[in-house]
């Protein structure tokens, strides 16, 4: 997959980075960041991923995304930020959001879902997230609320909570959410569309 | 129009953009648009249990909103 992001064990750091680059493919340095987890008498631990090069993923977005539009047959702003080791892509059209983004953000979904294979096909190190006027955003923060509230409950009842079914980018964002609340735990059931997240009380 | 769209993302998902066609049919209310792409290209524009075909689909039908008339795609298999 793309940013991979992994740990290595090495003697030496030296050592570790080049291992690094030998697992991630890459030539040189340049293209890799690192971070020294562990350092001591018997060995070390760096973590290492892809780095993403900005502007030039940046540039290509943009040219895609317009193409998009204009085979659309609209226009509009494409605003662009790096959250974690993804593209955060915010789409505003002249006249065309609400269609863009459908019957409970389904139609968000195809888009996401087909703008993410074109911009792999041209570069596998991009990771997307497409929004549309801040839809998902909002979307978002309602949902992280509420898993935080249903987490409170799971704790206090001891009974699981299943989700209604949830598309990829909002499964990690509940899994994220719920991973530092102690005493629950979660995880996923169903089938491809019909993904469910389950939040259940951690075992002792 | 519509077959723009649709050339447009079936030549990006597929190793063969030479071989994408559209073919547009067009009716009193509704117009269909047959794609066909090379036949080891089938694959990439169905995805993984009809994922990618399914969001074509989609994005397709939304596109027609906007036009007002609506469209039908049709994936041949290859022969």
């Amino acid at each position: 997959m793309v940013n991979h992001e992994t740990e290595i064990e090495a003697g030496s750091v030296e050592d570790a980075i080049k291992k690094g680059l030998e697992k991630l493919g890459l030539q040189s340095r340049d293209e890799m960041e690192w971070k020294v987890i562990y350092d001591g008498e018997e060995g070390v631990k760096i973590k290492v991923k892809n780095k993403v090069d900005e502007p030039k993923s940046v540039k290509l977005v943009e040219e895609e995304i317009s193409t998009f539009l204009e085979k659309l047959g609209t226009t509009g702003k494409v605003e662009i930020e790096q959250e974690h080791n993804r593209l955060y892509i915010n789409i505003k059209t002249k006249d065309m959001d609400g269609l863009l983004i459908g019957k409970s953000g389904r139609n968000l979904e195809s888009i996401q879902h087909i703008l993410s294979r074109i911009i792999h096909n041209k570069d596998n190190s991009i990771d997307l997230t497409i929004d549309v006027a801040g839809y998902r955003r909002k979307k978002e923060h309602t949902l992280k609320v509420r898993a935080r509230a249903f987490a409170e409950e799971v704790k206090r009842s001891g009974r699981e909570f299943i989700f209604e079914p949830l598309p990829p980018s909002l499964r990690r964002a509940v899994h994220l959410e719920i991973s530092d609340i102690e005493g629950v735990r979660t995880y996923t059931i169903g089938e491809t569309d019909l993904k469910k997240v389950v939040i259940s009380p951690a075992k002792k | 129009m519509l077959s723009e769209l649709i050339i447009y993302i079936a030549k990006s998902l597929v190793d063969e953009p030479d071989k994408v066609e559209v073919e547009e049919i067009s009716g009193e209310r509704t117009v269909v648009y047959e794609l066909k792409v090379g036949k080891d290209d089938i694959g990439k524009v169905i995805g993984k249990a009809g994922k990618t075909a399914k969001a074509i689909r989609t994005i397709v039908t939304a596109a027609s909103m906007k036009v007002g008339k609506r469209a039908v795609l049709e994936i041949l298999e290859p022969s």
